[in-house]
């Protein structure tokens, strides 16, 4: 009997290294799980698999719950609404770009602007390029980012894969250039197999397959919240506001944090993220885009609990200093009386990102030309 | 890979349920090649050097045990040169360099170039096991190991290759020789020990570790209240985690019917500083007491050469750390504070009874101490003490970092760890029933009061 047990246990054992070594796995789980709160009544998954698998707390009630495991914030998300075309639209022959981070990933924008045919997002957080415009349509780009990832912004430290300047000397044709230049040499067999077993996120993965479930979720709360009433002490990812009605992300507040709202900025550096900001513009504008665009979305904490220490302002004074035509955020985000971020996430919620397709549509409207 | 992972965990069900299952014939290989998956996590290249150095020394024992008179010697000689060559240069060189550059900068002289890579985790306490190994062998102490597997394995025993207990070829091979059948008691005893270990580890020093880290990296930013009470926390921090450490390699060990020494016994309560090296790191203490204190004359020659053979040793000691001059300075207190005992006796002018006296002394001297070893610099740690001293800015406002409550939650665990931890001990020696309900405790307690950030152990650095 002890031996059989045994070796159940170990069967178990080992499929979990197995599963938590094979990428191709974990990716589909994390996927799932991501998605699970947005796709659960359409993924055709059997039921065993959604109940031990793709059911996941980590965020269906927000990225920042999923950290603290704090019940008093644990708010369902809302769904984004999908800005599809109007019936019976106009072509106008132009399309819009926007290359940004997390705020606008995964949105269904393409009919968010009448004055454009189309809205293509990609991703900065992950490799892509080189953009390959259409030349018989007027290309705009919006350069999108969250207010704490402007501070370190440069495009050269990107993922983007990017036309080189002689490339672009030539005068290439960019719509069907083939990209030039060496690819990366191929991994060996010792690396790639290191790569598997020696993979250093395999107790993250290990965390994902075994831990991220309803369960777990209720034990994951006792403990916050025994570590908060006793201690007042949260996830160090996670700071609560002032007020304790929401939770912000602890590196747009620590001011040992570079992306902080309240680590002071001096000139120099202000400078810095403008001239960076110009590099980019320029490379955008020699491939072949009509026009560039910024836009900074604020912090949460920038519009929520700005008092709690000295704000940098860094948002207003990039806007201010800067040559880009920018869409304005701030001040708007902060006069709006509804609440645009969810409570227990770092992302705007539906009514946020309603502001911001309302200001950008302004914004861009008038500047076609 | 960390003892406080859920890799761990998976990984020590899969290697001990297995090791059960095979053969004894087999089991060492199994075990080796555990313990190299368990090394090369961290970076699976240094595998080569600690394979290096394993051939080297296997062959220096066979080699020292054939030969006779010089020859012997001359073969001990190359497996301590090839051990202390490979420590040297990865552990010491940059250190060497920077400063004979520093040196070599006032006089406008040339600059050593400094080499980019980073530490082989745990160098320097496989290294002094392998070299008890043959320094063994040569004393015709141990016989040479002829089974290439079995030393190797001796050298990269995964529980305790990266950060001790360092073991004596003595205690552990014939262990490894022997055939070791499942037994219960080891089990849950083994488990006990990891059980208390994570607590120490998790629980202590982890949520210690949340108010000393910030302040020891910006001692400038901090009160004297502060930084005094980050003081006797590291004190409690680096205790619960090297011993927490201690206690899950044993545990892990004996699961697997391997009897590891134990590596602290409760220091903080001893009543001197002499007494508080038998009891803190002993198989490091006891390491140079073996091979260097007595061979340069220990206690034998007279008062003056004892006194310099201790602070030699503690000099030495200290660098062991770590390839930094304060380390050298934390090992130099603690050699003069021997030498203040060795006078102490010398002279007779001990003093009868205080005893509480005496261990609040002591142990107040050793936390200070700390303050060399945790400081960034040697220049921090004088700017700590003098600002502790002085007494100036005696306020609290480090809420950002701990609560009040939690600094004095972490007050009470330190207590409950002082008055308790010998009564935990003797826990071992409880029936399997007892015991698996202490372990279930210490783990809810781990869960729920524990701290899991990824935090390293802080001996993995040595």
């Amino acid at each position: 009997m002890r031996k059989v047990t045994s070796l159940f246990i170990l069967l178990i054992s080992v499929a979990l290294l197995l599963s938590s070594m094979n990428r191709s796995f974990i990716n589909k789980l994390y996927f799932d799980k991501y998605f699970s709160h947005i796709y659960s009544k359409t993924t055709k998954e059997t039921n065993w698999y959604k109940a031990f698998f793709s059911y996941s707390d980590k965020w269906r009630y927000g990225d920042l719950y999923g950290m603290s495991n704090l019940p008093q914030y644990k708010f369902e998300l809302e769904l984004f609404k999908h800005y599809n075309p109007k019936p019976g639209r106009q072509n106008t022959n132009r399309i819009l770009y926007i290359i940004g981070d997390s705020f606008l990933a995964d949105k269904i924008l393409y009919g968010a602007f009448d004055a454009f045919d189309n809205v293509i997002f990609l991703d900065r957080r992950f490799a892509f390029g080189p953009i390959k415009l259409d030349s018989t349509k007027q290309n705009y780009l919006i350069m999108e980012f969250a207010e704490r990832n402007l501070v370190t912004y440069d495009i050269s430290k990107t993922d983007e894969t990017r036309w080189t300047s002689n490339e672009i000397k030539n005068g290439l044709n960019f719509s069907n250039a083939p990209r030039l230049g060496n690819q990366p040499p191929a991994a060996s067999i010792f690396e790639r197999v290191g790569n598997i077993i020696f993979n250093k996120a395999l107790s993250r993965n290990l965390e994902l397959i075994l831990f991220d479930n309803k369960l777990a979720t209720s034990f994951k709360e006792v403990k916050a919240s025994l570590n908060y009433k006793l201690f007042n002490r949260v996830a160090k990812e996670v700071t609560e506001s002032t007020d304790k009605k929401r939770l912000f992300y602890n590196t747009t507040v620590d001011t040992a944090s570079l992306q902080s709202a309240f680590r002071p900025k001096t000139r120099a550096a202000l400078d810095s993220i403008v001239r960076k900001l110009d590099i980019a513009r320029d490379y955008y504008r020699a491939i072949g885009f009509k026009k560039v665009f910024l836009s900074v979305i604020p912090n949460a904490v920038s519009i929520y609990d700005d008092k709690r220490m000295p704000y940098n302002h860094l948002l207003e004074r990039v806007e201010q200093k800067t040559d880009l035509p920018v869409i304005p955020l701030y001040k708007t985000f902060k006069a709006e009386k509804r609440n645009l971020f969810y409570r227990s996430d770092t992302h705007w919620n539906p009514q946020g990102l309603d502001t911001w397709v309302n200001e950008a549509d302004k914004v861009l409207t008038s500047n076609l030309n | 890979m960390l003892f406080n992972s859920l890799l761990f965990l998976v990984f020590f069900v899969i290697v001990t349920i297995t090791y059960y299952l095979l053969p004894h014939k087999l089991r060492w290989l199994w075990l080796l090649a555990a313990s190299s998956y368990f090394y090369m996590y961290f970076k699976p290249v240094y595998i080569l050097i600690i394979l290096f150095t394993i051939i080297v020394d296997y062959c220096a024992g066979i080699l020292i045990e054939k030969a006779t008179g010089k020859t012997r010697r001359f073969y001990l000689i190359l497996s301590l040169v090839t051990n202390i060559g490979v420590l040297a240069f990865y552990k010491y060189f940059n250190f060497l360099a920077a400063n004979l550059n520093l040196l070599s900068d006032t006089f406008h002289g040339p600059q050593l170039p400094l080499l980019d890579f980073i530490l082989p985790i745990g160098l320097s306490f496989h290294t002094f096991q392998a070299m008890s190994y043959t320094i063994e062998v040569y004393r015709g102490n141990q016989p040479a190991e002829r089974h290439f597997g079995l030393y190797a394995l001796y050298v990269m025993f995964y529980p305790q290759m990266v950060a001790g207990p360092i073991e004596r070829p003595q205690h552990i091979l014939p262990q490894l020789h022997r055939v070791n059948n499942f037994r219960s008691s080891n089990l849950i005893t083994g488990l006990f020990f990891m059980a208390m270990g994570l607590f120490k580890k998790v629980v202590i020093a982890d949520r210690l570790g949340l108010y000393v880290d910030p302040v020891f990296n910006n001692p400038h930013g901090h009160s004297a209240l502060e930084l005094l009470v980050a003081t006797y926390f590291f004190a409690f921090q680096i205790y619960c985690d090297f011993s927490g450490y201690s206690d899950i390699a044993v545990g892990t060990a004996l699961v697997l019917g391997i009897e590891l020494m134990q590596n602290f016994n409760l220091p903080y309560l001893a009543s001197n500083v002499s007494d508080f090296w038998k009891r803190w790191h002993i198989s490091l203490s006891t390491w140079f007491r073996d091979y260097l204190y007595i061979p340069l004359g220990g206690s034998r020659i007279n008062f003056r050469v004892t006194c310099i053979n201790l602070l030699i040793v503690f000099m030495i000691s200290g660098l062991w750390h770590g390839a930094n001059w304060k380390y050298l300075v934390w090992g130099l207190i603690h050699g003069l504070l021997l030498v203040a005992y060795q006078l102490f006796n010398k002279y007779d002018i001990g003093i009868k009874g205080f005893t509480f006296l005496k261990w609040l002394f002591t142990f107040n001297l050793v936390s200070l101490a700390w303050v060399f070893f945790r400081a960034a610099t040697v220049s921090d740690a004088f700017y700590i003490l003098s600002k502790i001293l002085a007494g100036k800015g005696f306020t609290y406002s480090a809420g950002n970092l701990m609560s009040v409550p939690e600094l004095w939650y972490c007050a009470f665990i330190i207590i409950i760890l002082l008055l308790g931890e010998r009564y935990l001990r003797k826990a071992k020696d409880y029936s399997n029933t007892t015991k698996a309900v202490i372990i279930g405790g210490l783990i809810l307690a781990c869960y729920f009061l524990g701290i899991f950030n990824e935090a390293q152990f802080i001996y993995f650095q040595f």
